[in-house]
């Protein structure tokens, strides 16, 4: 290939480039709209969590309120309160092949009516860590991924 | 439903890498110099949003890996309104195999895939949306090691949620994503 042909498809190249940049910038729009009703469902009291101790619960319920669609969670029951999330954890001990001690969280959740007590939404979350507090608290995380709020970006 | 969220996202992120090293190893070799590595920055040219990286990547023969780690903001009201006040949203990670399909001096086309990783950190630690893209990326020679690069990625798959050519209000555009970067390349 000529030498005049390769300077000729550089500047080409270089032209689109610029091109490009100046013919504007494409939008990326990021959303989450999640399947839970959380209009209808607002106001959630987070019952004691069965299985584990009242850090796990404040930890639940800070995470709820940080990243959740809810638009209160409540820590005791009250007549606003419309929905009630139940969690069970289990929290199991197990080696890996190096015999280091490995924890492995699994959280059921569900959440129901506080009107007539019907289940609205479940679901199973899990996670492992090397340390108990860890994957405890990354099954729990995975609860407020769950219910997270709708965005747009 | 079963949620086990950092199983899922690297599994389907090892599954994109799969692919492309296996369009890479299997494609047409073209190369100029069998070993080749680049370092450079790339901004990303998006409307309402700031994303700007690092970028590293290798080429051994037409063989071609690229990576990139950029840091976005919103950069419009609306988006301040989502992140609460904050205008940091997260990470892109690029994650991109394939093959040198043109080279001359000064001038080199690659076509790759692979895995675009959007972290959402600023919504929540493990908020990720995925994508495999169709990657083409020319890069022109400027003064000595200096290169320009021009890239358009075109998401062949991608999570619900992310949607390239949707305005905040949506209005659908062209969904081709386009990056401008500069850096330099050796040989």
């Amino acid at each position: 290939m000529s030498r005049r042909l390769i300077r000729h498809m550089r500047l080409s190249s270089l032209g689109l480039a610029l091109s490009a940049a100046l013919a504007g910038c494409t939008p990326v729009t990021l959303d989450n709209d999640p399947t839970f009703d959380f209009a209808r469902w607002s106001v959630l009291y987070v019952a004691p969590i069965d299985g584990a101790g009242r850090s796990a619960d404040q930890f639940l319920v800070t995470r709820l309120r940080d990243q959740a669609g809810f638009k209160r969670v409540v820590t005791e029951p009250s007549p606003d309160v419309n929905c009630i999330l139940y969690v069970r954890v289990d929290v199991t001990e197990d080696y890996d092949s190096d015999g280091d001690v490995e924890y492995d969280a699994v959280a059921r959740f569900r959440v129901e009516s506080a009107f007539d007590g019907s289940v609205i939404d479940s679901g199973t979350a899990s996670d492992d860590a090397g340390f108990y507090e860890e994957a405890l608290e990354e099954a729990l995380d995975d609860i407020s991924l769950h219910y997270l709020r709708p965005y747009r970006l | 439903m079963h949620i086990h969220t950092h199983t899922r996202g690297v599994g389907r992120a090892a599954g994109c890498l799969a692919a492309a090293l296996a369009l890479g190893l299997a494609g047409p070799a073209a190369a100029s110099d069998p070993f080749q590595i680049r370092v450079g920055g790339q901004s990303f040219l998006v409307e309402d949003k700031a994303i700007v990286g690092l970028t590293f990547g290798l080429g051994v023969s037409a063989f071609q890996l690229d990576v990139a780690w950029n840091l976005g903001w919103a950069t419009s009201d609306e988006g301040k309104d989502t992140l609460r006040g904050d205008s940091f949203f997260g990470s892109v990670i690029d994650l991109h195999a394939g093959v040198q399909v043109f080279s001359v001096p000064g001038l080199s086309i690659r076509l790759q895939t692979g895995c675009d990783i959007w972290w959402l950190s600023s919504i929540h630690e493990e908020e990720t949306k995925l994508a495999m893209p169709a990657v083409l990326t020319g890069e022109v020679g400027l003064i000595g090691a200096l290169v320009a690069r021009v890239q358009a990625r075109y998401y062949l798959l991608r999570s619900a949620g992310l949607m390239p050519g949707r305005s905040y209000s949506g209005e659908q555009g062209q969904p081709i994503i386009l990056t401008l970067g500069l850096g330099g390349s050796w040989p």
